[in-house]
Formats: structure tokens, sequence, C-alpha cells
């Protein structure tokens, strides 16, 4: 039976979602809305605003707000770029660093709930593939 | 969501200036048992009178799916707390994407919020008035 491309992007944009809503209440506790733990989580790979801003495809005047947040409740402080003094590179902070992972780890558990209504081989083929897909894309031919 | 009437009204000048001068408000979409969800930041323009934001995860987006559900909510601007009403907007969406370039530029993340599923999960915001 063909599956239809849009619908399985569907559902898995459903799931992202129902288990990030799931974790919300998690996150709130940690201080986090879930768009400032995307920052959190993502900062130590793309420590520049602009890099953040395109790597999770929001706004760069969203990204500003939210590391102001961030910055505001001691979750990340900004830091002159050793590389270019023009710059600031944006750091995670202790604080910052325990709520990542503990707002990772409220999401794993969310997730693992999920997890547990499917067999062992089947989170073995899910992984497989989820990185097959993670590959980078064919050009479009049209 | 009820087909009772809201007890709406237009935006006071005072919340209008709020709004105009936050970069990004914050919303907080009713559950059905009234509690409110907690608060997440958003993007937002004006056309006229008319205060309108969108879900950058689309219709399926909890936040969203929320309000739409509720009908209701608070949003946060600059301080201020206002009891609000959530209603789907359609017909100008081409006026919201303009809107939001210009207030926001044109980078990648304002051209996801001007495509679908984003563009089809816009909502007006009505400010309700208690005693209205």
């Amino acid at each position: 039976m063909p599956v239809d491309a849009a619908q399985l992007w569907t559902l898995n944009h459903r799931l992202l979602t129902v288990v990030l809503d799931a974790c919300s209440a998690e996150l709130a506790e940690l201080g986090l809305e879930a768009k400032e733990f995307f920052v959190l989580a993502e900062v130590a790979a793309s420590p520049y605003p602009a890099e953040l801003a395109a790597r999770l495809v929001i706004p760069k005047a969203s990204v500003t707000v939210y590391v102001r947040n961030l910055v505001a409740k001691g979750f990340m402080r900004r830091e002159i770029d050793d590389t270019d003094l023009r710059r600031h590179r944006l750091v995670l902070t202790d604080d910052g660093v325990a709520a990542r992972d503990r707002a990772f780890a409220a999401l794993a558990r969310a997730f693992d709930r999920r997890l547990a209504a499917i067999a062992p081989q089947d989170r073995a083929e899910l992984q497989r593939i989820l990185l097959a897909l993670l590959e980078p894309a064919p050009e479009a031919t049209s | 969501m009820s087909d009772v009437p809201l007890p709406s009204g237009p935006w006071t000048e005072h919340e209008l200036a709020q709004l105009d001068d936050s970069e990004l408000i914050r919303v907080a979409a009713a559950r059905a048992d009234g509690t409110l969800r907690p608060l997440v930041t958003v993007g937002h323009v004006r056309l006229g009178q008319d205060e309108l934001i969108r879900s950058l995860h689309g219709t399926s987006g909890a936040w969203y799916r929320a309000a739409v559900a509720s009908g209701r909510g608070e949003i946060e601007i600059g301080g201020l707390r206002v009891a609000v009403a959530f209603l789907p907007d359609h017909g100008r969406e081409a006026d919201v994407d303009q809107a939001l370039r210009s207030r926001y530029g044109d980078d990648a993340g304002v051209r996801r919020m001007t495509r679908s599923p984003a563009r089809d999960a816009t909502l007006r915001v009505v400010p309700l008035r208690t005693g209205v």
C-alpha cells in the first residue's frame, strides 16, 4: 500500500507535538517555554543568534527575545567572541546546562512512555529509519 | 467553543500602544476546565484595530488547538494581562503575511510564518470585557 508523504509528515509532527505537550508543565516548572528550550538545546552547537535563528527556522526577532529571556533567567550569558571581538557568542551557564538536561530528561521520559507501546525490535527499526531520513535529501528534479 | 456571544470590546488606546511596543507577546490558551495552559511567546501583527497571531506549527500546534477549542485565554503585553477570545481568522492571509514581513523582516523564520502550515493557523485576538 503506498504511503502518502504528507500524511507521514503530519503523523511525525503530531507525535513530536504530543510529546512536547506532555512535557509543557515540567518545562514550565523549569522556567522554560518550548521554544526557549529549543534555543537552550541548540546554543552549544550554534552559539550566535543568527545561527540559532537559521538552525531553528524561527524569526531572528524571536530569537532575540528568547535569548534576552534566557539571559535574564540566568540560563545563558553573552561573551565576547575571541575570534571576532565585534560580536558576542552565547554560552550556557551552569544553571542553563542543568535546565537543558532536566528538560531533555523530561522529554525522554514522555517519549519513552510512547515508545513502550512498540516492541524493542521496532524501536531499533525506528532508529534506523530516522537516521536514514536525516541523511542529506537528493536534489529535487522539478 | 460556546455559541454564547462574547463580552468583547475594542482594544483601548493604552493596550494598542502596548501591543505596538511589544516585539512579541505571551499567550496562554484556556483548557477545557478553564485553567490556563503555560504562556507561550509568539509574534503578532495589527491590521487596523485587529490583533492577529499565528501558530508556527500550524493547526496541529498544541497552544493553537487549545486556543481554538476553548476560544478563550489571556495574553501578556508589557506586564499587562488581558483576558481575550481567540477567533480563527481567514481571508486576509496575504495582508497578515505582509504585516509580518514589515514587522519582523524576511528571514527564514519569517518565511516559515508566512507559509503553510503557520499561514493556516491565524487567530484574531479580541479583548474580553467584564460588564460590557
